[in-house]
């Protein structure tokens, strides 16, 4: 099965989330205070396949394909609550 | 002068990675390590993150082609974020000498695979793709969750653990097995990469760096595979490893 969407997700999230962390890099030696736009930069990266694997899901439930998309799921819901733990925990 | 050594480095890198039909990570951190003297917790968190920009570029072609078997894909992958969560959790505990000696000793594992293979290569490979049993299913995702694991303490892609699992227990053809391994990478560094990231371990301006290197190298690779003969990039790639194995064991510090 040929996946269109995530794999436009994939190549253009990483390409906007390198231009960005490239962009803050530079401009940080200009103005410092500019230095997250390269974390931005960096998360966009890491949100990418996140976001892939997001649209993945939905083309199975859209296809009511409810095996791989509980799978898609489940490996979601792993993802995103490290992201929540670790942005709660000090 | 740092900055353009980085870049060359990763063009190099990349260049090795493709030839050799491995992921950069196992070379990535000892460059970062050995040639340029990182820490050793940074470099394996900026190693992952430019793990997922690699493996991101790579899968997005294998998904638009339909070569990824997104069955397996999804049932390994859960167990596989969770070890590479995990493993990124040990990693911040474990003293920087632990992991010298746990990366040597993967390192020195790795050469010595390579360069077997390289030496004992089959033509046309195995491909023996047939039923899955629910034992083997069960095999394969605990066995994942160790390439998870891997993956989150070493901050290497883990394919060289993945890819065996598909071929042998989960019978995918070995093209379909690194397509497949390739988009599980990209989800796995990341998610041991969120847990680096929000502990200011990653370093932003090396994993830019590294990611504008490393993608062309990997494309130049990937074009003079046909004129160069990999039996040979891999023996050499064996023997770089080797040697940043040795050099990794012996520069622990008491």
């Amino acid at each position: 099965m040929k996946y269109e969407t995530p794999s436009l997700i994939l190549r253009y999230g990483t390409i906007t989330g390198l231009i960005i962390a490239i962009l803050g890099e530079v401009l940080t030696t200009i103005k410092p205070t500019l230095k997250p736009l390269t974390y931005y930069g960096l998360g966009i990266i890491i949100a990418t396949p996140i976001t892939s694997l997001t649209a993945i899901a939905a083309i199975h439930a859209i296809k009511h394909d409810l095996k791989t998309f509980t799978l898609a799921a489940l490996a979601l819901a792993i993802m995103l609550t490290t992201i929540v733990v670790m942005l709660i925990k000090p | 002068m740092i900055p353009v050594l980085i870049v060359i480095g990763a063009f190099g890198i990349g260049f090795i990675s493709a030839i050799a039909g491995i992921g950069g990570g196992s070379l990535l951190v000892p460059f970062l390590v050995l040639a340029l003297g990182y820490n050793v917790k940074v470099a394996i968190a900026t190693s992952l993150m430019c793990i997922v920009v690699t493996s991101s570029s790579a899968s997005s072609e294998y998904l638009r082609r339909g070569l990824v078997d997104m069955g397996t894909a999804l049932l390994l992958e859960p167990l596989t974020a969770l070890g590479a969560i995990t493993g990124a959790y040990i990693t911040l505990t474990l003293p920087a000498n632990v992991l010298k000696i746990a990366l040597g000793a993967l390192f020195l594992y790795i050469s010595a695979e390579t360069i077997w293979k390289a030496l004992h290569e089959r033509k046309g490979g195995v491909e023996v793709p047939g039923s899955v049993t629910a034992l083997r299913k069960a095999v394969g995702s605990t066995l994942s969750f160790m390439a998870g694991l891997a993956s989150g303490v070493f901050g290497i892609g883990g394919g060289v653990i993945k890819v065996p699992i598909m071929t042998y227990i989960m019978k995918l053809p070995i093209k379909t097995a690194v397509a497949t391994s390739s988009f599980m990478v990209g989800l796995t560094a990341a998610s041991g990469e969120i847990v680096y990231l929000t502990k200011n371990l990653t370093d932003p301006l090396t994993a830019t760096l590294l990611s504008v290197g490393i993608i062309p190298g990997a494309i130049l690779g990937a074009k003079c595979l046909k004129k160069t003969k990999p039996k040979y990039v891999r023996i050499v790639f064996g023997a770089v490893l080797l040697y940043a194995s040795l050099r990794l064991l012996t520069s622990i510090t008491p």
